[in-house]
């Protein structure tokens, strides 16, 4: 009966195309309390009466492909139940380097690949080419 | 002869006693087997009541509906099953995953090529070249870890004295091909810039048992 009920807490909140949405590609419709949103528009969720463990979620802003690993450092800790920070009491852990977030690159152009693989080679090869054209025009 | 060996060793209470001296065939167990329900009842003829029962529970499916019940009664209850990637598992602030190198808070790189992370990797993971920089002060010029050998024992950030190589939160790093995990220092840094943040709120949540 708790699930019946839950359901219905979760339409109640969101409306019935929205909760028909997140009931698709979640596979599941729960109702808490926004905790916050982050940058690239994920929303963070608690609702401390569901069961341990299942207390916090995440709906995610690109909610076709949802990508863990969008889920910045500031949240991460939170959504994994390391500790109870939220993003504000993470700033003072923040340093004055720090490099955006982004989502796990692999199968981007933007996909970490070692030096010495060759199409890094070739790319070199080419900056290369193109410095000492650019020395000879000079 | 042997089915008489068996046939006393089966009656274990069947022992002669010579002269205080026992002695008989030793049987396989000490005590008669103890029989199943169905076995007991084999000899016994059924009452008309057991038939009666038997036929009831068999034709209105009694214990088919009890089954039936205690599934609906978990299909509505709550469930605790976590539903990644929307819910995730709990983690420790010790918890070892991605590699990262860490920088002090002016931004200068903390690692010394002490190669300590080296020696003590029992996957030998880690490759380290060094050389002094320019201003004297000796860094690495060549730091990579090939994360397809790396056991994540964390034995690299416990023998690392500066606190340079740690194990980051972070554990969804796959990737599609398997040189995007053969990391070198400029990913590793990369790593401990994005994760710093994190990585300082761990170390600090676990500061009364380093």
């Amino acid at each position: 009966m708790t699930e019946i009920l839950r359901y219905c807490q979760g339409i109640m909140q969101r409306g019935i195309k929205e909760s028909i949405k997140t009931l698709y590609y979640t596979g599941e419709l729960k109702f808490g309390t926004l905790v916050g949103v982050d940058k690239v528009g994920n929303r963070y969720y608690e609702n401390r009466q569901e069961i341990y463990g299942r207390h916090r979620w995440v709906e995610y802003g690109d909610y076709k492909s949802n990508d863990p690993t969008t889920i910045p450092p500031e949240y991460h800790s939170w959504i994994h139940h390391v500790s109870d920070k939220l993003p504000s009491e993470m700033l003072p852990f923040s340093p004055t380097y720090k490099r955006p977030h982004i989502a796990n690159p692999t199968g981007t152009d933007g996909a970490y690949t070692p030096p010495n693989f060759l199409f890094n080679i070739e790319k070199s090869k080419e900056e290369l080419q193109k410095e000492e054209k650019n020395d000879n025009k000079q | 002869m042997l089915s008489r060996f068996v046939r006393t060793g089966l009656n274990s209470q069947n022992k002669h006693q010579i002269g205080g001296i026992q002695f008989g065939v030793r049987s396989f167990q000490t005590s008669k087997p103890t029989l199943a329900r169905w076995e007991k009842e084999q000899d016994k003829p059924p009452t008309f009541k057991k038939v009666v029962d038997d036929a009831a529970t068999a034709f209105f499916m009694t214990e088919i509906m009890w089954g039936l019940y205690i599934t609906m009664g978990y299909f509505f209850r709550k469930k605790c099953t976590i539903n990644y990637p929307f819910e995730k598992g709990p983690l420790s602030p010790r918890f070892r995953g991605e590699h990262a190198l860490r920088r002090y808070p002016t931004g200068e790189e903390r690692c010394i090529a002490c190669k300590l992370c080296e020696a003590i990797c029992p996957a030998q993971a880690i490759t380290i070249e060094a050389e002094p920089r320019q201003d004297g002060s000796r860094r690495t010029t060549r730091y990579d870890i090939d994360m397809t050998k790396c056991i994540y024992c964390g034995f690299c950030q416990e023998a690392c004295p500066v606190d340079a190589i740690v194990e980051g939160p972070n554990f969804e790093f796959t990737t599609e091909t398997r040189l995007e995990l053969l990391y070198n220092k400029e990913k590793l840094l990369a790593n401990g810039d994005r994760w710093e943040t994190e990585i300082a709120s761990n170390i600090a949540a676990d500061y009364l048992y380093r």
